[in-house]
């Protein structure tokens, strides 16, 4: 943890996970991490709170899920990112989701290993060394604590007693943060109310999702203004865990009490209703919310249908009967109920006909006053807004960018609802149009709406599901629950318990009782599957909606405990006695596997779980050792590959082939293998491949540098300003001497004097080591005789000659040209030649080199000793130059004043001839 | 890194009517001499695919197979590995065993530097005067290149080898032009072989001068001796011409236009605008730096790191050129961070 990068792999890990940990590991020193493998969620969240910023992979997404719901204060705090490996491709919608909750970057397993590796290491890079900071980390978890408590205190139960047992249960339930913060939270008063710390909690989930950071609570007005509606949801949210926790407290604390059969009811349909929220992408809060809030409205507002259906007697008379059938097994009398209420159904929709409007206004009102906890102010608007959307499909939409989202959803919903009750048999795509319509309305939401959504998202999903459950049957039985239901929760201490949360929402509780009914019928047998799919559309579509992403928090919670509270209402199915799971590992994830789910927690674990993915072989061979210049060789490939120089290019695995730049060069080609433009590239290589020879090679190109390569040698000379002509007649005599075999002796000419002044010999001027004794006897003798010398010195051309090869003309005793011939590759090679090399610059002669070849010259090396001798010239031209503005001066001395007399003489010399003439 | 020895060439029957191979399929590029993979292992050849190669087939290529999957090859495709006469054994030419060694060293030298950021460590360079860093990154990169591609990679390679070994002035030209080069996008062995030869060579022509006239600042020059040195790279260009060097015509244009100007100042053609060499152009912004800061334009020493920011200020000095273009003109102002240094002084 000190100065190291923590990287957190949580198991179950995928083969790709597995294998990419093990490349890990092998560079753990080179990346400076260190990997934990964390697999007990509660180890897990510790750790997260505990060691900073962090990288937590992920290869199972029910768990990553649950991980990033629990601790997603506690990650965007500290900045740490999380990696989920994934055999498919998420579904956009599940990943805007994921991402909401946390979720840095989801890879798909069957990604390059390379890619895998590279990804996993750019996101460690972003991870910083440091500690974590407890202060702030202590002062999230207290907000948390604090609100909850805030809330407890509302619920008049005896807290002293929860309050332990909360403790304890939040341990269990991996809450840890709340853990921490409990025992602060008693030595701290807490009466400031739950408007404080709700903000503060607010203010620290902006500050996580949105990526601001307000310090200061109160500074915003905005936040101020924004802050009573969203307290609520807040609130909410709080309420739901804490009051969660409390009946598992309760269950645990007073089994005989609590663990009545209404109780077990409850459950039940908290967790068939939360099935289906799965389905669409429900919040697990909003379910259980719901549940309350029916009670609430039971207790607070009268007899819910009452309320909700004051158009239809006939819906509350069959409630009221539900009451009664409610001590019997339910799903006995579902059946038995089904029938009559179809029959009630065809009444209720011709009532409803008849009636549509009183009953979208009672709805709309009721909704209204749910939603927002304030009755009385939206009723107006909102049958305002209901009746121009009556009026016209066009004028709806147009009108609900200007209304607030609240009435118009409600009222939507409403409107949907009385659509369902008319006509039952509607085609789905109806539903997904509807809400496509009120989402296109929330489009027009300002921030401050979307923010003020953020509580209600859940709802509207509700809303929708309701909407779709409608059509369904088993309405009686819904009914019988619902009321069932409510009664019990009457009784139970626990409902009391969370008033509170109910009094800020509710405005979907009573479509929410049906959705929970309707979804405990779903589980007992038959479930209409169109149904499910139109509410996986309209799910899917309200998850796109911009309000979606102001209500992050919320709507990411969705997955885990919907799992979760799947997988306990299944148990209960069987048992019926069970309570609530107080360990919400993934334990039960198994279990989950073989209920029968609709939602998308069930298309994630198909998708998740690899059963349709075919993962790719990939080689993860030697991927430790390449990571060491990967970060070099990415750089190189990347060049390298723009200008097809493959040399440079590193193995990239399996990599991603571009035909059409193969077909654009080789479209370049004439055919056969030649180049069609005669790129300069091509045009040198007409020695390419030698197929006759060996086609899988290439032919080494062994290149002659034609004595060019000395010239670099020479011009180093040159650039070196202290060197002097001497030396570069050693230089070239040396290159001379050990490449060729060849003596040079230097001579210049001085025009004044009109004869060859030797200026290097290389006979003398190298010792016995470079040059011979033998040779250089030659060479004092051969240069005494002064025929040779005079020969020498008359040449204007370079000249060959062989002195021991008679000339084929005859007419001179020795062989002489003035190039090498042919035959001279193997007549000179071995037999001693002298060469004339005379230095003339345009017509002036500058000097002479005579190269000696004791040994033979090869024909071949012709041009390269040319070459070498040229590059002499420099120095040569120098002397030349020199000797030039040395004469020059001596004849300006001497020749310069008759000169001018001469011109000045020739100027007057025509006026005066014609004087002189005249 | 895979080198044309890493691959053997296969006929097209020797796929017999397949349809997925155990193995990668390349295709040789003979102009480019290049590999490119065609078909991944276990993807099926579609009749698309199918027609593609064809297609290559006919423009010259050739299917080849990786000689890691040799094995693999000749099993799945039941074929003795006498049917292929590209998996004959052969001794590799000296060169290339080297350039298989310089390979290795080159792997072996990048794990030792780590990552070679040009522009720093030319900064560093010239803060320091001590180019060995730059030139040996330089050498051990060309040591590299290919053998059997063009004599100009060929020679490229041989002078690197034999002369790119030493800090002096020419190897900093050399050096830092092949580096501007890549860092300008240009990765082509050839074309970056063209900018290493041309660099060397494009001052050869300077043996064909009195070695007095190559001593005097170009601008103390009498415009007789201007004329005279402007010659140098005809001169140059003859040489080679007359020593029958077999070089690249891209390179000899480098030797005898790195002296041009975009603007048409330049000599000794007074070619201008796209008409001169885009690599012409960056031997002779490189080789005009370097002469510039020691003086051999002006007579007086500057450093690179001010002559860029007179460049880039536009507080021109006489003699100094800036007309290269203007992505080469950005690109040698980008050489050095020049705000850096600015607010260095600044503070």
């Amino acid at each position: 943890m000190e100065n190291k990068k923590q990287l957190v792999i949580v198991p179950p890990m995928s083969e790709p996970l597995q294998k990419l940990s093990e490349v890990l590991r092998g560079v753990v020193d080179e990346e400076n991490i260190d990997i934990s493998f964390i697999d007990d969620p509660k180890e897990l969240a510790q750790f997260s709170g505990s060691a900073g910023q962090c990288l937590i992979v992920f290869s199972n997404p029910k768990k990553c899920a649950t991980f990033l719901q629990e601790n997603r204060f506690v990650l965007a705090k500290n900045h740490s990112k999380v990696i989920l490996f994934t055999p498919k491709e998420i579904p956009a919608k599940t990943l805007i989701k994921f991402v909401k909750i946390g979720l840095t970057e989801s890879i798909l397993e069957n990604s390059a290993p390379k890619t895998l590796l590279y990804k996993v290491k750019l996101l460690l890079r972003s991870i910083k060394t440091s500690s974590p900071q407890q202060t702030d980390k202590d002062q999230i978890v207290k907000s948390k604590t604090e609100a909850a408590q805030t809330a407890e205190n509302k619920t008049e139960i005896s807290i002293e007693k929860e309050a332990a047992a909360e403790d304890s249960l939040n341990y269990l339930t991996n809450d840890k943060g709340k853990n921490k913060k409990f025992k602060d939270e008693n030595a701290e008063d807490y009466s400031d109310g739950l408007k404080g710390k709700n903000n503060y909690q607010e203010e620290s989930i902006d500050t996580n999702w949105k990526s601001k950071r307000n310090t200061d609570i109160e500074a915003s007005s905005e936040e101020e203004a924004s802050t009573p509606k969203v307290e609520g949801d807040q609130s909410d949210i709080d309420m739901y865990y804490r009051g969660k926790r409390k009946k598992n407290l309760i269950e645990v604390a007073e089994e005989e009490e609590k663990r009545s059969k209404k109780m077990v009811a409850e459950d039940e349909l908290v967790g068939t209703s939360k099935r289906k929220d799965l389905d669409e992408d429900l919040e697990p809060e909003s379910s259980e919310k719901k549940k309350k809030k029916s009670n609430y409205v039971e207790e607070e507002e009268g007899t819910l249908a009452v309320k909700r259906k004051l158009d239809s007697l006939e819906i509350v008379d069959s409630t009221s009967e539900a009451k009664k059938e409610i001590p019997l097994s339910a799903e006995e009398k579902a059946d038995l109920k089904r029938k009559e209420l179809d029959e009630m159904d065809a009444l209720i929709e011709a009532a409803r006909k008849n009636q549509s409007m009183p009953a979208e206004d009672l709805g709309g009102h009721l909704k209204g006053k749910i939603s927002l906890t304030d009755l009385t102010e939206n009723e107006e608007p909102e049958i305002k807004e209901k009746k121009e959307y009556d009026n016209s499909e066009l004028h709806k939409k147009e009108k609900q960018f200007d209304l607030d989202l609240l009435p118009g959803e409600v009222e939507a919903r409403r409107k949907y609802e009385d659509q369902n009750s008319e006509d039952e048999k509607a085609p789905h795509d109806g539903v997904v149009d509807n809400i496509e319509s009120n989402m296109a309305s929330d489009k027009g939401s300002t921030d401050k709406i979307s923010t003020l959504m953020i509580g209600e998202i859940g709802k509207e999903k509700n809303k929708n599901i309701s909407e779709n459950e409608i059509h369904e049957l088993p309405k009686k039985k819904n009914l019988d629950i619902e009321e069932a239901f409510e009664e019990s929760s009457k009784k139970s201490e626990i409902d009391q318990l969370e008033d509170a949360s109910r009094e800020s929402k509710g405005g979907s509780l009573n479509l929410d009782d049906i959705q929970e009914g309707k979804k405990k019928d779903k589980l007992d047998s038959e479930i209409v599957e169109p149904t499910k799919k139109a509410l996986n559309k309209a799910t899917q579509d309200e998850d796109d909606s911009p309000e979606e992403t102001g209500a992050k928090a919320q709507g990411l919670s969705l997955v885990e405990d919907d799992d979760e509270h799947t997988a306990s209402a299944a148990d209960s199915l069987d048992a019926h006695m069970n309570f609530k799971k107080l360990d919400q590992s993934d334990d039960k994830s198994g279990d989950k596997k073989d209920k029968t789910h609709n939602g998308q927690v069930d298309k994630i674990d198909t998708y998740y779980r690899g059963g349709e993915a075919k993962k790719k072989d990939h080689s993860w061979d030697n991927l430790t050792g390449k990571t060491q210049t990967e970060s070099h060789e990415i750089t190189k490939t990347r060049k390298a590959d723009e200008n097809g120089h493959s040399l440079l290019k590193p193995d990239l695995g399996e990599q991603t082939i571009d035909y059409r730049q193969i077909k654009e060069e080789f479209e370049a080609m004439a055919g056969n293998g030649t180049s069609a433009n005669g790129s300069t590239a091509s045009s040198e290589q007409g020695h390419g491949l030698s197929d006759s020879e060996d086609e899988g090679s290439f032919k080494v190109v062994e290149l002659d540098s034609r004595g060019f390569e000395f010239g670099i040698e020479v011009i180093n000379l040159i650039y070196q300003k202290d060197s002097k002509p001497q030396d570069f007649y050693k230089k070239v005599s040396e290159e001379l001497i050990s490449e060729y075999k060849a003596y040079p002796v230097f001579f210049t000419f001085r025009p004044g004097d009109k004869k060859h002044t030797e200026v290097f010999d290389s006979f003398m001027y190298f010792g016995d080591s470079l040059v011979s004794l033998e040779l250089k006897e030659w060479w004092i003798n051969a240069k005494t005789e002064q025929v040779v010398f005079n020969d020498y010195f008359e040449k204007t051309m370079t000249t060959w000659l062989c002195r021991s090869i008679p000339s084929k003309s005859g007419n001179a005793p020795y062989w002489e040209d003035v190039e090498l011939p042919s035959w001279a590759a193997n007549e000179l090679t071995d037999k001693k030649v002298e060469m004339i090399f005379p230095y003339f610059d345009g017509v002036d002669r500058m000097g002479v080199a005579v190269i000696i070849f004791p040994l033979g010259v090869v024909a071949l090396k012709e041009k390269s000793i040319m070459t070498t001798l040229e590059l002499a010239r420099t120095v040569m031209l120098d002397s030349i130059q020199r000797k030039a503005v040395l004469s020059s001066d001596k004849s300006s001395d001497e020749e310069a004043p008759p000169a001018e007399k001469k011109n000045i003489l020739s100027i007057f010399s025509g006026l005066f001839n014609r004087k002189k003439a005249g | 890194m895979k080198t044309e020895y890493d691959f053997f060439m296969i006929e097209r029957t020797h796929l017999k009517d397949r349809k997925t191979f155990p193995f990668q399929l390349y295709i040789f590029n003979p102009v480019h001499k290049k590999y490119s993979m065609v078909l991944n292992g276990n993807r099926p050849l579609t009749r698309e695919l199918n027609t593609f190669i064809d297609f290559l087939l006919e423009k010259g290529g050739k299917l080849a197979v990786l000689k890691s999957q040799r094995r693999t090859f000749l099993n799945a495709q039941e074929i003795h590995e006498s049917e292929v006469p590209s998996l004959k054994t052969r001794e590799l030419h000296e060169l290339e065993k080297e350039r298989i060694m310089n390979i290795k060293l080159k792997e072996m030298f990048d794990e030792r530097i780590g990552v070679f950021s040009f522009q720093s460590e030319f900064e560093i360079a010239c803060e320091s005067d001590n180019f060995e860093k730059i030139i040996e990154y330089a050498r051990v990169e060309i040591l590299t290149f290919s053998v059997t591609q063009s004599p100009t990679v060929s020679l490229a390679v041989q002078l690197a080898k034999s002369h790119l070994t030493k800090d002096n002035f020419l190897n900093r030209i050399v050096a830092t032009s092949y580096l501007f080069a890549k860092t300008s996008n240009i990765l082509d062995a050839a074309a970056l072989s063209d900018v290493i030869c041309g660099a060397y060579l494009s001052h050869i022509g300077y043996s064909q001068l009195p070695l007095s006239l190559l001593r005097i600042p170009t601008l103390s020059m009498s415009e007789k001796d201007k004329k005279l040195f402007e010659k140098h790279t005809i001169l140059g260009n003859h040489l080679i011409k007359k020593g029958e060097l077999e070089i690249s015509d891209r390179c000899k244009k480098i030797i005898l236009d790195h002296h041009e100007r975009i603007s048409g100042n330049g000599y000794p053609s007074m070619k201008y605008g796209d008409s001169i060499e885009t690599l012409s152009l960056i031997v002779g912004s490189i080789s005009h730096l370097f002469e510039y800061s020691s003086g051999k334009i002006n007579g007086s020493r500057l450093s690179i790191k001010n002559i860029i920011i007179q460049m880039k200020n536009k507080s021109f000095s006489p003699g100094l050129e800036t007309d290269f273009g203007e992505k080469i003109f950005s690109s040698l102002l980008t050489m050095i961070n020049t705000d850096k240094i600015e607010e260095k002084k600044a503070a």
